[in-house]
């Protein structure tokens, strides 16, 4: 008899008729040419001829295609894929059957789903967040017209870089052939009263043409423009928070008047809120035409000591940054003071900083060691994943067989499989988006007070960059995650499988899955590590030694800028509030100085002279000094070492006194005795001495990364006038209780006077330590949990491997092995693990702890303590990772398990 | 000899008559047509089949492998309470049709 079946599935073949109807189709049709043939044999046909005519009758032109119908018509047929679709509709349809068959699944595992899907989304999320930061500190440009095109102009002149200008060398730059359009800025503090309440924001004095130059539309009203800087006039535009906050968002407040420093301003304008100054972590508030300056107090333009400004230029086709540098510095070295200094000009486009301070630098470095220390936790999780995706590739190894048997090509079941892993993906991404955005929220309250600006940035928007590289992160983890357990699945052998029933599913896998164990918690190591290095640094930035009882004080900044006590001065105010000060119930002392360590202040350095000092060859001989009331280091609980601290008796006119700290002393007495020795301040006949009464303890002033500096303290009532002043308040009860009272007080005894910051000495050293915190948190939380992620790696193959060994241990336990044995097995095995993990982590971890070690304090970068700690962590890790396997081992029934064979 | 539109018509209709009493099996149905109608209606396997599942997707026929002691399972079609509605319209429609026939015609209908 002829073989139909094959004749018939070669006219199917193009059909895509479920493989379980064919076979049926296949089977009935055989069946009738038999029939068919059989009868005409007996009629008396040759077989050739039988056979011809019994094919002939297969050769009608819509013979598969009818068929198709059949495939409709049967219900709950599963649809099982084979052989790859010649059409592009063939082709969606396909896909959308992966897309199906992937999400049933999917649910039919709904634990693997849900832990794959929620480590994702926290991988995912975390990582989108911390670029979200990084992206508003590093990447994110200004919100002006072609921001790529603007630069600002700085001056080097060897010793550093300044940014700022007199207004004449800008007219000159302005005025000089061939120069570029320039325009001008300058800042300053003012008050601004509107209504009652009285506001202490910066105001920037810009040319005529600024505005227009950066392309920034009013959202109301208009900018400055020339007109307004020829004629001063009294102008004022304001941001859009300022007319939220002062205004009530109401349109008609055009044409008002606003009190700056005491002179009416017209509101002609308001700049939308995404137009932030051209300061990195800028916020802008008001913009008036420069000319006006003297109005509010700034000098003079023209003065011999001017208002400085900054200056802006833009680049332009064939003019970039270093030529239009070296343009201005052509005309800059004719027109004006030709020194030894050149004009440069820098990119501009992500908002200038302060050339001394470099802020975003600060945050940038340790925002990239972040998103480093993300990008590993990412990397342990999709590993977690792909380990999970193997674990059940192997355990439907006989479902992927069958269906191989059926006819799937390989490319389709890898196709299927990678289907699943991007609805994974997918899920994960989409999930991670949402926590990255209460990250976010999260983080934002978290941030430094510099970066609070760029919290509003980073939340206020939903940016495409972020929803991009959300993408690309997540199908990057996907392809990372799902290729390896799709080429491994497809790679099935059909046979196996199915004459085992599916039971055992290890062979190469073992060596991939411990492969993966290892990465992780190699790179589990790395994050521990950085970890422990954040955290120690933070501990010992933290431990602040230098003010006793920081908890109990209140400091309050005052400042007498663009008050009536700018000419008036506050020291013949300040007995009286001190007075006051203490007089609030609770108040134990209270003082006033120049400075507070931390909380910062007016800091200020002179040339000294110390008799008996020999200097270096070279060595400007300086220090830093604070001006202080007598009380103050009883507030501060910076205490005296030996001498005396400052009393009644040091007032104007009488002896001029001193204390010095243990630094000065160790740098300017070395070795011999500072009470009773003096420093000299100025030279010849304008020469006045001080003598050193007390040592005090150090104290770091600006930088608890740097060592205490050589400071000294002078009375303040011997001091010159300081316009930035701060009010310490020692209390036993909780000063932040206190805040209404001060303030009330504050206003009693110097009316108007501008209380520019309140807050516990506590705080201050909290604010001071945000960045610390900030990345000692996150370190924190990465390290923990690529450990739980590690564990759960090691508990994986180590269970695995007891499940499976469980027959070989009940042999040994019958040959007399006691459980401790079986227990050590279990133990070897993590053992094994952690070490290669360990020992490939190790250089790795000293590697990144070199990177990030410019942000550590009081601990070195490759100080054995912290990798020892991570490895202990690990260790402990991995073995309470072994505990449950380790039991389960220990009781491993010799009697049961040999029977289950 | 028949056009094919004719015999494509007909012959949901003749199955349907067929196997109104007992279920057939493919073969025995195209041998039943082919020896009823004296030759005149043949239907091929890739004609027959196609046929049977698109009437089994209608739901007016359903089939079902049957195994008898001693012969290779077999997919036996039987009529449908559907099916029957269907092969009475039917019915009762080519009655009218040949009646018409014969009426203009002068044919008569045996």
């Amino acid at each position: 008899m002829p073989d139909w079946r094959s004749e018939i599935r070669a006219r199917l073949a193009n059909a895509h008729i479920d493989p379980a109807n064919e076979a049926e189709i296949v089977e009935e049709l055989a069946q009738h040419l038999d029939d068919e043939f059989a009868e005409l044999r007996a009629r008396g046909h040759d077989a050739l001829t039988a056979r011809q005519n019994v094919l002939a009758q297969l050769n009608e032109p819509d013979f598969p295609s009818a068929l198709l119908n059949r495939e409709r018509a049967r219900p709950g047929s599963a649809p099982v894929s084979i052989g790859a679709s010649p059409t592009v509709g063939g082709w969606f349809a396909s896909v959308w059957q992966d897309v199906r068959y992937g999400l049933r699944a999917l649910s039919r595992s709904p634990v693997f789903t849900i832990v794959a899907v929620v480590s994702l989304a926290v991988g995912i999320g975390a990582t989108t967040a911390i670029f979200g930061l990084l992206n508003a500190v590093l990447l994110e440009r200004l919100a002006v017209r072609h921001p790529e095109e603007l630069v600002q102009v700085r001056r080097s002149n060897g010793k550093g870089i300044v940014d700022r200008f007199t207004y004449s060398d800008y007219s000159a730059l302005k005025q000089a052939p061939n120069a570029p359009r320039l325009v001008a800025t300058a800042s300053s503090g003012v008050t601004v009263m509107a209504g009652t309440t009285r506001e202490y924001p910066n105001v920037d004095a810009v040319s005529g043409d600024f505005f227009e130059m950066l392309g920034i539309r009013p959202l109301i009203g208009r900018t400055i423009t020339v007109d307004d800087d020829r004629s001063g006039a009294m102008v004022v535009v304001v941001s859009q928070r300022f007319w939220e906050r002062q205004l009530g968002a109401d349109p008609s407040a055009l044409g008002h008047s606003l009190r700056i420093n005491d002179e009416q301003f017209t509101i002609v304008g308001v700049l939308p809120r995404t137009y932030r100054g051209l300061l990195f972590e800028g916020t802008f508030t008001l913009a008036v035409p420069i000319s006006v300056v003297t109005r509010l107090g700034m000098a003079d333009l023209r003065a011999p000591r001017p208002t400085l400004v900054n200056m802006f230029a833009r680049t332009a086709p064939g003019l970039d940054a270093e030529r239009l540098g070296r343009v201005v510095d052509d005309a800059f070295q004719r027109c004006c003071e030709s020194a030894s200094a050149h004009l440069i000009a820098i990119d501009a486009s992500h908002g200038t900083t302060n050339p001394k301070i470099d802020l975003r630098g600060e945050y940038g470095r340790i925002l990239t060691a972040l998103m480093a220390g993300v990008l590993l936790l990412l990397l342990i999780v999709c590993a977690n994943v792909g380990s999970l995706l193997l674990a059940r590739a192997s355990a439907r190894r006989r479902e992927l067989a069958v269906r191989m048997s059926m006819g799937a090509t390989r490319s389709r079941i890898a196709r299927q499989l990678l289907t699943e892993s991007l609805e994974l993906g997918l899920a994960g991404g989409v999930l991670g988006l949402v926590l990255a955005r209460l990250g976010t929220i999260l983080l934002s309250h978290n941030l430094p007070p510099v970066a609070i600006n760029l919290a509003d940035a980073i939340t206020l928007r939903p940016s495409a960059t972020i929803l991009i590289f959300t993408a690309a992160t997540t199908i990057a983890c996907t392809l990372f995650f799902g290729v390896l357990p799709a080429i491994r699945a497809a790679r099935v052998d059909v046979m196996t499988p199915l004459k085992d029933g599916g039971r055992s599913t290890r062979g190469g896998r073992d060596v991939i899955d411990r492969g993966i164990v290892v990465t992780q918690v190699a790179l589990a190591l790395v994050l521990v590590c950085a970890a422990t290095l954040f955290v120690t640094t933070l501990r010992n930035l933290e431990r602040f030694d230098e003010a006793k009882g920081v908890s109990e004080v209140l400091l309050v900044g005052v400042d007498t800028r663009g008050t009536e006590y700018a000419t008036r001065g506050m020291r013949p105010l300040a007995p009286d509030l001190l007075t006051a000060l203490r007089g609030i119930p609770g108040v134990t002392s209270a003082a006033i100085s120049s400075s507070v360590p931390v909380f910062g202040g007016r800091t200020m350095r002179d040339a000294i002279h110390v008799p008996g000092f020999e200097p270096r060859v070279d060595e400007d001989q300086s220090a830093w000094f604070a001006a202080v009331s007598p009380d103050f280091f009883a507030t501060t609980g910076i205490g005296i070492e030996r001498g005396r601290a400052f009393d009644a008796r040091d007032v104007a006119g009488a002896e001029r006194v001193a204390i010095v700290t243990r630094a000065f002393v160790k740098h300017f007495f070395a070795g011999r005795d500072p009470i009773g020795g003096s420093i000299v301040l100025g030279e010849g006949a304008e020469a006045t001495s001080m003598r050193i009464v007390g040592v005090a303890r150090d104290a770091r002033y600006t930088d608890l990364r740097a060592p205490a500096p050589e400071l000294y303290y002078a009375p303040l009532a011997q001091a010159v006038e300081i316009p930035v002043l701060v009010l310490s308040i020692r209390s036993r009860t909780d000063v932040n209780t206190l805040a209404p009272m001060v303030r009330r007080e504050v206003e009693r005894i110097a009316p108007g006077l501008r209380v520019s910051r309140l807050n516990s000495f506590e705080h201050a050293l909290n604010e001071e330590l945000a960045r610390e915190r900030l990345a000692a948190g996150l370190a924190t939380l990465f390290g923990l949990l690529a450990l739980g992620l590690a564990a759960i790696g090691i508990y994986g193959v180590v269970a695995y491997n007891v499940a499976r060994r469980t027959a070989e241990i009940g042999v040994r336990m019958a040959l007399g092995a006691r459980p401790a044995d079986a227990v050590w097995l279990v133990v070897r095995q993590t053992m094994t693990m952690t070490a290669i993990g360990v020992a490939i982590g190790a250089p790795l971890a000293v590697v990144a702890a070199r990177m990030i070690g410019t942000q550590l304090y009081g601990i070195g970068a490759t100080d054995p303590r912290a990798l020892l700690g991570a490895v202990g962590i690990l260790g402990v890790a991995g073995a309470l990772a072994s505990v449950v396997p380790g039991r389960r081992a220990a009781n491993v029934d010799p009697v049961e398990a040999l029977r289950g064979e | 000899m028949l056009t094919p539109e004719l015999k494509k018509g007909s012959a949901e209709f003749l199955i349907l008559s067929l196997i109104e009493h007992e279920p057939r099996h493919g073969y025995e149905l195209s041998k039943l047509i082919e020896s009823r109608s004296d030759g005149v209606l043949t239907f091929h396997v890739a004609s027959l089949y196609p046929m049977l599942y698109r009437m089994e997707e209608r739901e007016w026929i359903v089939g079902r492998w049957v195994e008898k002691d001693g012969q290779r399972r077999r997919r036996y079609y039987a009529i449908t309470p559907a099916g029957l509605t269907i092969l009475e319209a039917q019915r009762k429609s080519w009655q009218e049709f040949a009646k018409a026939i014969a009426n203009v015609s002068g044919v008569r209908y045996a």
